[in-house]
């Protein structure tokens, strides 16, 4: 064999080598691991329930709101035993210490990290070759996910939305990509709204009117959050009309006289009012049965024959206890469900000046809710007794929901049902008077600290 | 893709056999002979590589190959050779050609000289140290015999110089070669087994197969091994047969660790928990437990002390009785109990067998091994066989072909014993006066998962019972892990011309690791487990699961294949210039696939397997009471593949001038199979330069009390890569969902299309001597380090989402760039050289890295720094810092801590633990800055001595201290809290705040992270002592073997100075001290 030849057999092996080098690199390094970019993947990260709308035992939705409320208290005894941060919340602190990764903030914003994503691959899809309906109900729920966790944050680190400075005060930050480099910035309260409502608008025209699953938004959830997020605005003439749209599309309510007062837990998981199944962000222990006791006051204003007493309460040898979850566990409920809507609906035309309609909204819903047999449909001489009728059954129906923090802030803007909340906790008196800039919870200082943002003022 | 690797290999090895058909060009010279010789050493007939042969009359030379051989081609006629060798006398000799006996020229050994001539091998070839520019640590059989464990890193640790192996348990890092590289990809050095890089577990290996380590520090050195040698290189080389005579080796050794020192363990004392209990008792503390138990929803556990408070409050026990009780428990010591039944003496035996031997036509080393461990928790049993074959085969005098097989059995079994670390399912802790067992050593029940009677109330319904009784329970959990490994190597070294070897290689590994973990019927795991899942109805109990053994099994299969083809070229010409180039081509595939599952009602002996349980349903879970709460039945099915995939091309040249300049220079690029990154970005391109001046053979060098001096420098580029993370979004189905029945997919990996390799270039400036009549050598090398688009994982705005866990946000990336220098200091000196001899070997490094750019945003506050487990870099501080709030000591009214807001001493702990800029945080080195040891050798006649003594200066550690609500909520706590804060005055001689209650997490979390709590970590520690005897033949005549040696090690001295007054070891912070260990060993040669 002469040098020609080796140099022959040399360059064969060479080129042996080059064109198997592509294929051999391009092996998957982790054979489980997908690079999301199909419809089916897109629509598997966004049924990710674990993350979006919370799995069996824990949601994704704040719970800072809902630990400031007069919905329950807590016993000394707990109250000694819980920790800084659960201390400072129960007692309106003007500094939180929040736990590093606060679910407060993580659970939210990775929602929007999952919907950013979803929408960022779905840009890069060609749309024609795809299938239609699937495409539009995912770009629709990605829309729709990250409106509604944008509405939860401005719940709690934003102030309460006011025409006249919601321009001028900061409001969330908006993340509308998913890329990682963007910095962080606070919008303005206008523009976290109005991005809320953009993107539900958007969501409305692809979303198919009722989902397959109730993890999944329907239009009807959808139109619901609208009217919720205007109810929030003071936009009572818009807020009717979705409330409207939605119930159109789903008005179904549980007749309460058919439900079982005896069962641990009351309700079952998405049962035919919930629109849109979603959970808070456990916090143990705070919000636990055992621990959140039910405001003696609250128990009491209800009538000996209203069921939600029993179906919502479980009086104990001292205390009450909520059992009335739609999730069909002890953590709440913190979606979206008809009844509400009913409620939205009344308030609406009450504020508009109809407290015929009104109140038939209201008798709707409540006689799905009272003893059948002695039930005495609500009535009222004008508007403003229709408002208070209805602001008092919301109190009542929305326990444990999530809402009351939200509609402390707003009502708290009406001198006619601002109260002032007061707590006693280890011997001290605490209060928390209307419009308080303790209303807006600190963004937590692990934020600040990373992206250097405004703090909101206490 | 096989296929396409095996059609390679195939292809190479026709290629091969055609050319072995041709003649050598050489032979056809009439007149002129080629001539072969072998310069080998007088003592031990180990050939001597790297050998000068001069022929006086034709000032030809040549040098001996790694085989000791060498080649001249002369015509007949008588000829002077001169043969040259450092650390050997030279020596001239005379031949006449033709040659009547093969050219055997046997050096002598040069007694004065201390210096031995060191053949580094760089995993692709040997050189002789003294001719390579690189930096390099070498470690031969004295000194891997020094240490006796089954660990080859064991033997490393303070006798290589660089080498850094962290002391400290739980530490993430466990050791690193000049600091640390890379801040969060794998952070380990390369493991080179021979010729390969070594995929399997460093555990794996039989230290008596060993025969040397070299270790490769700088970037020449390294980058041969391309993208994963930015952290170093650590190659071992096996033993291979030495002499013409079959050599049999019988070594034995055992290694006797008592238990560890439980007592000095600071944790609070048993009356003291007691009478903490009593205050906190009547604080109201136990109520909102006991508030959940009457509820009748979760059954939080009291301990005894507090069962008896309660009883005795409730009138259900005399108070005379219960206040006797409780006395009595005063007298418990939970460590005894621990120490008697849980801890044992630790036993290992090590003994392995080998037979070698070199003939003309083959190389042979077969050896096997075994050893057997009972570590210090009782029920722990560790056992490993090994065994080798490695043979070289010299077809002709061309053609030489090497294999060697290599299989490992390990196997180690563990129950349930977490020693002093145990804890409850709901994380409790054994409280101080927990007793574990009783006078007669029977196992005795802890409540501390629920209270008893809420286990005594299930019991009564017919639910199994419930009692966790620790000692009982070590046996009934058999974890037991299984590795196999067996590693098949091939390779041809064909002699296509003198001066040039073609050579392929092929490893194969294969490996096999099985976990099998069995929870008896009767264990605790499954009692809990059925209980739990039992669920209660008015007909009676069902249980979804079944009664019986409870089996977890994992798999993990690895498979690896390296190949790789390579033409060597080594000629030396005008007795003045020698070439040494390399190069060749190397691919490498490892495979890892896993696949776990668990069985139910598994019965042991023989094959039964409960079917039919139902993971979809969701089940009530007892313990939750009244209340709902569902749960699947535990399944741990899973099914994972993990490929890595290289494809790399290299070559090195190295060229000597004369004796007296070497230049030497490698060029490598890597590809990989990185996921989502383009082809073309696969390939990253590593190269180096060197350049070696030995000063002392100049003409004009006349300084006569350094006889030897060589300088060398170099300067080149290293790689790292990670698979963690991508350029594209990655996204991992993880089943379906529990609610709705649809498979769902959790985010791995957010998009990062700017992925790279991260690169480090090193420059190396290396100086070796010797001293006045060669009695001290020694080498200082200085080095600068650094390392650009390092990836790490580091903080990040969680407003991105991508948080996949609950807790901080982090994101993986290239992140950061450093810079980092540092000096290695060697020296070695006889200090008497006649019939008692004493050497001191000395070493010493510093090392310090600087983070010089950091692409993430750093957070402001302080906090972001606490966290142990994270790398945080800062822009000019080492990449590991400890940070620490300021302290202003404890209020002198009322002993809380206090730290500083502006400047001012506050006790406002939420403000200071959140918003303490990172500006005025205090920081200190987590790693020493400054580390070595010092070894004393003393040897008269065959008995030797060794002592070393080690130290690591300029770093510092985070003390342990009593935490108020930890203590009160998991039962133990550190034993400072005997030295709290009780009156004023007492802020004078401690810092340990006073007990409040209501517990403020806020103080306790500030107090252990604040500046109180930062000790010095320097220390000096008596590292270990070794004495050696040794019987040779050849002055016993009488002797059935040619050599014995007798060893005995001792090590876990202790430290002989520490740099904190509180006298604390740092290596045993939080964990218990390790008693002393001893071994001997026996090892004969026949």
């Amino acid at each position: 064999m002469n040098t020609y030849k080796k140099i022959l057999l040399a360059s064969c092996i060479l080129s042996i080598v080059c064109s198997c080098k592509k294929q051999f690199l391009n092996a998957k390094p982790d054979n489980s691991l997908v690079v999301p970019s199909a419809l089916p993947e897109l629509q598997a990260l966004l049924d990710n329930d674990l993350i979006i709308s919370g799995g069996y035992t824990a949601g994704s939705d704040p719970h800072i709101g809902a630990l400031s409320t007069d919905d329950y208290y807590i016993t000394d005894a707990d109250y000694l035993n819980t920790d800084d941060y659960h201390r400072a919340a129960y007692t309106w602190a003007k500094k939180i210490p929040f736990q590093p990764g606060t679910k407060n903030w993580v659970g939210p914003y990775r929602v929007i990290f999952y919907a950013n994503i979803v929408l960022d691959a779905l840009n890069k899809l060609s749309k024609d070759k795809t299938d239609q309906l699937s495409y539009n109900n995912i770009k629709g729920s990605a829309l729709f996910y990250r409106a509604f966790q944008f509405y939860n944050l401005a719940q709690v680190f934003a102030p309460q939305y006011k025409s006249n400075s919601a321009s001028s005060e900061p409001g969330i930050p908006v993340r509308l990509t998913a890329d990682i480099a963007e910095l962080t910035t606070r919008s303005t309260v206008k523009e976290t709204y109005e991005r809320i409502i953009t993107d539900l608008n958007e969501a409305i025209a692809l979303l198919p009117n009722n989902p397959l699953v109730q993890t999944r938004p329907g239009k009807a959830a959808a139109f619901a959050l609208l009217a919720r997020t205007y109810l929030t605005m003071q936009n009572y003439s818009m807020a009717s009309q979705f409330a409207s749209s939605s119930l159109e599309l789903n008005n179904q309510l549980m007749d309460y006289n058919e439900i079982n007062p005896d069962a641990s837990e009351t309700f079952t998981l998405f049962n035919k009012e919930v629109l849109f199944h979603s959970g808070i962000s456990y916090d143990y222990p705070s919000l636990i049965p055992e621990y959140a006791k039910i405001d003696n006051d609250l128990y009491n204003s209800y009538e000996v024959n209203d069921l939600r007493k029993t179906r919502f309460f479980s009086l104990q040898e001292s205390y009450v206890i909520f059992k009335g979850s739609y999730r069909g566990t002890i953590i709440p409920f913190t979606g979206l469900a008809t009844d509400e809507v009913y409620l939205m609906q009344a308030e609406c035309y009450a504020r508009l000046g109809d407290h015929v309609k009104a109140l038939k909204s209201l008798n709707e819903l409540m006689i799905n809710r009272f003893d059948k047999a002695s039930f005495k449909p609500f009535i009222a001489n004008d508007s403003d007794e229709a408002l208070a009728i209805i602001l008092a059954e919301r109190r009542k129906e929305l326990v444990m929901r999530n809402m009351r923090w939200t509609d402390l802030r707003r009502l708290n803007l009406d001198p006619r049902f601002a109260i002032t909340l007061t707590r006693k906790a280890n011997s001290q008196t605490y209060t928390l008077p209307p419009n308080d800039p303790r209303y807006t919870l600190p963004i937590p200082e692990e934020i600040i600290g990373l992206t250097g943002i405004a703090q909101n003022q206490r | 893709m096989f296929k396409t690797i095996q059609t390679i290999v195939l292809a190479m090895l026709c290629a091969i056999l055609s050319l072995k058909a041709q003649e050598p060009i050489s032979n056809k010279s009439s007149q002129k002979q080629l001539i072969k010789g072998k310069v080998i050493s007088s003592s031990n007939s180990e050939a001597l590589a790297g050998a000068i042969i001069k022929n006086i009359s034709t000032s030809q030379s040549v040098t001996s190959d790694n085989n000791g051989e060498f080649t001249l081609t002369l015509p007949d006629g008588n000829y002077t050779l001169s043969i040259n060798y450092l650390g050997y006398k030279p020596l001239n000799i005379n031949i006449q050609i033709p040659l009547k006996e093969p050219l055997i020229i046997a050096l002598e050994a040069n007694e004065q000289s201390l210096k031995e001539v060191e053949i580094v091998s760089t995993g692709y070839q040997n050189i002789p140290k003294e001719r390579a520019a690189g930096s390099f640590e070498q470690m031969n059989q004295k000194l891997l015999n020094r240490r006796i464990s089954s660990n080859i890193l064991d033997k490393l640790e303070t006798v290589a110089s660089g080498f850094y192996k962290s002391q400290v348990e739980l530490s993430s890092e466990t050791y690193s070669i000049r600091g640390r590289s890379t801040i969060f990809a794998d952070a380990t050095p390369l493991v080179v087994l021979n010729n390969f890089p070594y995929e399997g577990n460093i555990d794996q290996i039989n230290p008596n197969d060993i025969e040397s380590i070299t270790i490769l520090k700088d970037a020449a050195a390294a980058s041969i091994w391309g993208a994963r040698a930015g952290n170093g290189v650590i190659v071992i080389t096996t033993k291979k047969g030495t002499d013409d005579q079959p050599k049999i080796q019988i070594s034995s050794s055992i290694t006797h660790l008592g238990k560890p020192n439980l007592d000095k363990f600071p944790v609070i004392s048993s009356s003291e928990f007691i009478d903490l209990e009593k205050k906190l008792f009547d604080l109201g503390f136990y109520q909102s437990y006991e508030d959940l138990n009457n509820a009748g929803f979760l059954f939080p556990p009291f301990t005894p002390v507090v069962e008896l408070l309660r009883a005795k409050r409730d009138k259900t026990i005399s108070e005379f009785e219960a206040d006797k009780q409780i006395e009595a428990l005063k007298g418990n010591n939970v460590m005894n109990d621990l120490s008697q039944y849980f801890y044992q003496n630790s036993v290992d035996q090590r003994h392995a067998l080998s037979l070698s031997g070199n003939t003309k036509f083959i190389n042979y080393y077969i050896s096997s091994g075994y050893d057997n461990a009972t570590p210090s928790l009782v029920g722990q049993n560790k056992n490993r066989i090994t065994m080798r074959s490695q043979n070289t085969i010299n077809v002709n005098e061309k053609l030489q072909i090497e294999t060697s097989i290599n299989y490992v059995q390990s196997t180690s079994k563990t129950g349930r014993n977490a020693g002093y670390n145990m804890a409850s399912t709901n994380s409790h802790r054994l409280y101080p006066y927990a007793e574990l067992a009783d006078d007669n050593g029977n196992a005795l029940p802890i409540n501390w998962d629920y209270t008893k009677a809420f286990t005594q109330s299930a019991q009564n319904k017919g639910l199994l019972n419930w009692e966790d009784k620790p000692l009982e329970e070590i046996n009934r959990r058999k974890l037991t892990q299984i590795n196999r490994e067996l590693m098949l190597n091939t390779g041809i070294n064909y002699q296509l011309f003198p001066y040039l070897v073609l050579s392929l290689k092929y490893q194969h590994l294969n490996a096999t690791s099985i976990s099998n973990d069995l929870r008896n019927a009767d264990s605790y795991y499954t009692r809990n487990l059925v209980n739990n899942f039992t669920q209660v109805s008015d007909e009676g109990l069902t249980r979804p699961i079944p009664l019986g053994n409870i089996l977890d099994k994992e798999v993990t299969e690895t498979g690896s294949h390296q190949g790789r083809t390579q033409v060597s070229f080594n000629k030396s010409w005008m007795n003045k210039h020698t070439l040494t180039t390399i190069a060749g081509w190397e691919i490498r595939s490892l495979e890892t696939n896993g696949f776990g599952t668990n069985y139910y009602g598994y019965d042991a002996n023989g094959s039964i397997v409960s079917a039919n349980l139902d993971f979809s349903n969701r089940w009530q879970q007892y313990y939750f009471g009244r209340r709902s709460n569902k749960k699947t039945i535990p399944n741990s099915a899973f099914i994972s593949g993990l490929k890595d995939r290289y494809i790399s091309n290299y070559a090195n040249l190295s060229y000597q001038y004369n004796n007296l300049y070497t230049i030497s220079a490698s060029a490598r690029t890597d590809a990989s199979n990185l996921f989502g990154v383009k082809t073309n970005q696969q390939e990253v391109p590593l190269w180096s330069a060197g350049l070696a001046w030995q000063l002392s053979r100049e003409s004009f060098y006349k300084i006569s009390w350094l006889p030897y001096l060589n300088l060398r420098a170099t300067y080149g580029s290293q790689g790292n890569v990670s698979k963690q993370a991508s350029a594209y979004t990655t996204g991992m189905y993880i089943g379906y969902s529990d609610h709705t029945g649809l498979p769902f997919m959790q985010i791995q990996t957010p998009p990062n299309s700017t992925l790279k390799w991260e690169t480090v270039k090193q420059l190396n400036i290396g100086l070796d001597f010797n001293l006045i009549g060669n009695s001290v050598t020694g080498s200082i090398e200085y080095y600068r380090k650094k390392g650009d688009d390092l990836l790490g994982s580091a903080p990040i705005d969680p407003t991105t989402g991508v948080a996949i866990n609950d807790g901080p946000s982090t994101y993986f990336g290239n992140l950061a760039s450093i810079k980092g220098y540092g000096f290695d200091v060697k020296l070695a000196a006889n200090i008497l050289n006649r019939s008692f001899k004493w050497r001191t070997d000395a070493l010493y490094s510093y090392t310090k890295t600087t983070v010089t750019k950091y692409t993430q945003t750093n957070s402001l506050y302080g906090k972001a720094y606490l966290s142990g487990f994270l790398v945080n870099p800062v822009l000019g501080r080492s990449v590991y810092s400890i940070y620490a709030y300021p302290w202003a000591g404890l209020d002198p009214l009322n002993g809380d801590p206090r730290g500083y807001i502006n400047g001012v001493p506050s006790n406002d702990y939420n403000t200071i633990r959140n918003e303490t800029l990172l500006g005025k945080m205090k920081h200190y080195s987590a790693q020493p800055t400054s580390f070595g040891s010092l070894r004393n050798t003393f040897s008269f006649g065959m008995l030797e001595l060794s002592i070393n003594i080690s130290y690591q200066l300029g770093y510092y550690f985070r003390n342990n201290s009593v935490n108020y609500t930890l203590l009160a909520n998991t039962w133990t706590g550190h034993g400072d809290y005997s030295k709290r804060w009780q009156k004023p005055g007492d802020e004078l001689k401690t810092n340990v705040p006073s007990f409040t209650y209501p517990f403020n997490d806020q103080r306790d979390t500030f107090y252990a992270y604040s500046e109180a709590l930062i000790e010095k970590a320097d220390n000096i520690r008596l590292q270990d002592i070794t004495l050696g005897y040794t019987l040779e033949k050849q002055k016993n005549k009488g002797l059935p073997f040619s050599k014995l040696t007798c060893s005995a090690y001792i090590t876990n001295l202790g430290t002989i100075w520490t740099a904190n007054k509180l006298n604390i070891d740092p290596n045993y912070v939080y964990s218990p001290q390790l008693a002393k260990s001893i071994s001997f060993g026996l090892t004969a040669t026949f």
